[in-house]
């Protein structure tokens, strides 16, 4: 599903953020990208749905070579890569409900469809009941929540997460964390980059660890690892 | 649907700059209402002197004792320009009697004159004015021919005018066109940096470019329709209320302030058509430099 050979950025005088990395992450898995800050992290998920450029090497994702892929098919790609970060990022003067149907609206899917699917995943995470709320009267993890619904209601064969957890506290990461299971399950492939020990410890999935841009351990059923 | 989601976000982008909305809007007017000037200045210049032109002949006087051979010789060689529309000889006679028309409140000034004391003359009409310098020196000095006479002076003055005219405000309008396109290329900045965070979202889930970009255009090019609109109805207006009195009352001048519902409609067609282009150039601008992948 996902396969990068070589890899390396470089940003503009920089040492490489990452630093020729291969991987090769099966249709399905549910992978943890682990390492201290600025181990390239973030780098790594970004290039994944195109938001940057490799300066060396070639990613794959869902059959596609990224390098070879023309810029205005670069939408298309991203339909099939939801993507769920740290602050969120939800519309304030957009509701619930809006801010989720918004995601399907832009893509030009028709009214029905979205009247259909909102309400459907916005059970699906646990917010049925609050669809006409806006942002700001949510609590972080149902923000959250909203936030992973939006990503998740088109069906993306990938869910992209950058430190989902980083702004919440750990009862509520336990709640973020079972909700990407449960999309895990629905035969999503997933890849979360975190720093949150305790969850990569009680999940046991692969753990690719990165430092200072290099692969440092790539484990099926790992944990976060003793020496970070 | 699709339609009614770009609508839709064109008009809350408007409201939410609405003053700047009304700068951009306004500036198009005015730019439009002065390139519509330049066409009504120049449809007036038109009717002024086509009025003139009309009348713009080239007189030849012939000499006391020109043959009736060197006459029919130098109508011949006219006749033969294709720059000539028609020649006309006018005896002494008709001139004499042309003379007595427009004299004919003072007798005193043909009366005591003799009949034959007029020059006979051909009366050059040509297909256009500005062949007239071209003509009245080529026929100079040819056998029998005394003077060549002509109101070219007037014209000339008349043009150079026009021109001068047409420049200066073609020029006003063209300046304040590019502040114009620059002001909706403004306008769609400040929407596009109001909205960043929902292009933002856009982009990351998947919505197309050209998704993203509709709604700027729609909005550059709505803001340019409704200055093109508000030009084109003081147009119509002025037409309706200035010019049409104003015609009446110096229709001794002959028809300066008559256009025909043809020549409206054409001016008003640029404005619109110059003022879309101008919304599509200022917006497309934007885009280009604030709304790159």
């Amino acid at each position: 599903m996902i396969k990068t050979v070589d890899v390396t950025k470089v940003y503009k005088g920089g040492t490489p953020a990452v630093n020729s990395i291969s991987m090769d992450i099966e249709k399905g898995e549910f992978v943890f990208v682990v390492g201290p800050s600025g181990s390239g992290k973030s780098t790594m998920i970004k290039m994944l749905n195109k938001e940057e450029e490799p300066t060396a090497g070639s990613i794959y994702v869902a059959g596609k070579n990224l390098a070879s892929l023309p810029r205005w098919r670069v939408p298309y790609l991203r339909r099939n890569v939801g993507c769920v970060f740290q602050d969120f990022k939800l519309l304030p003067n957009k509701t619930v409900y809006e801010n989720v149907g918004f995601a399907l609206e832009v893509i030009g899917r028709p009214r029905t469809v979205v009247r259909r699917q909102v309400p459907q995943i916005l059970e699906l995470v646990g917010l049925g009941e609050k669809l006409d709320r806006f942002p700001d009267e949510l609590s972080g993890g149902e923000q959250q929540r909203v936030s992973i619904a939006r990503a998740f209601v088109n069906r993306p064969l990938i869910l992209l997460a950058d430190e989902p957890t980083g702004n919440l506290d750990p009862a509520t990461s336990v709640g973020i964390m079972r909700l990407l299971d449960r999309i895990n399950r629905t035969g999503t492939t997933v890849v979360m980059a975190t720093h949150d020990h305790a969850i990569v410890d009680s999940m046991r999935r692969r753990v690719i660890e990165l430092e200072g841009g290099n692969v440092v351990r790539d484990q099926s059923r790992g944990i976060y690892g003793v020496g970070t | 649907m699709k339609f009614g989601y770009f609508l839709s976000e064109t008009i809350t982008n408007l409201k939410r700059n609405l003053l700047m909305t009304v700068a951009a809007i306004s500036t198009v007017a005015i730019s439009l209402l002065l390139l519509g000037g330049v066409q009504i200045l120049g449809l007036v210049v038109n009717n002024v002197t086509g009025g003139l032109e009309r009348k713009v002949e080239i007189s030849a006087y012939f000499r006391e004792n020109a043959s009736a051979g060197e006459i029919e010789q130098l109508t011949r060689d006219l006749g033969k320009m294709p720059t000539v529309k028609d020649v006309v000889f006018i005896s002494k006679e008709e001139a004499f009697e042309e003379y007595k028309e427009i004299y004919k409140d003072q007798p005193e000034f043909w009366q005591n004159i003799p009949e034959d004391s007029l020059p006979q003359s051909l009366r050059i009409s040509l297909v256009d004015a500005d062949f007239t310098e071209e003509v009245a020196s080529s026929i100079r000095g040819a056998p029998g021919l005394d003077e060549v006479r002509y109101g070219g002076q007037i014209i000339d003055r008349l043009l150079q005018v026009n021109n001068l005219l047409t420049v200066i405000t073609f020029s006003m309008s063209m300046i304040l066109l590019v502040a114009a396109a620059a002001l909706i290329a403004n306008t769609i900045r400040l929407a596009i940096y109001a909205r960043r965070d929902e292009i933002g979202i856009m982009k990351l889930v998947g919505a197309t470019n050209w998704f993203i970009r509709i709604p700027f255009l729609f909005e550059g090019v709505f803001a340019a329709f409704v200055g093109a609109i508000i030009a084109s109805l003081i147009m119509v207006g002025a037409q309706w209320a200035v010019f049409k009195n104003l015609g009446e009352q110096i229709s001794f001048l002959g028809p300066v302030f008559s256009f025909s519902t043809g020549e409206i409609v054409t001016v008003v067609g640029i404005l619109f058509a110059v003022g879309c282009g101008i919304g599509l150039v200022g917006s497309g601008l934007a885009l280009r430099r604030f709304l790159e992948a």
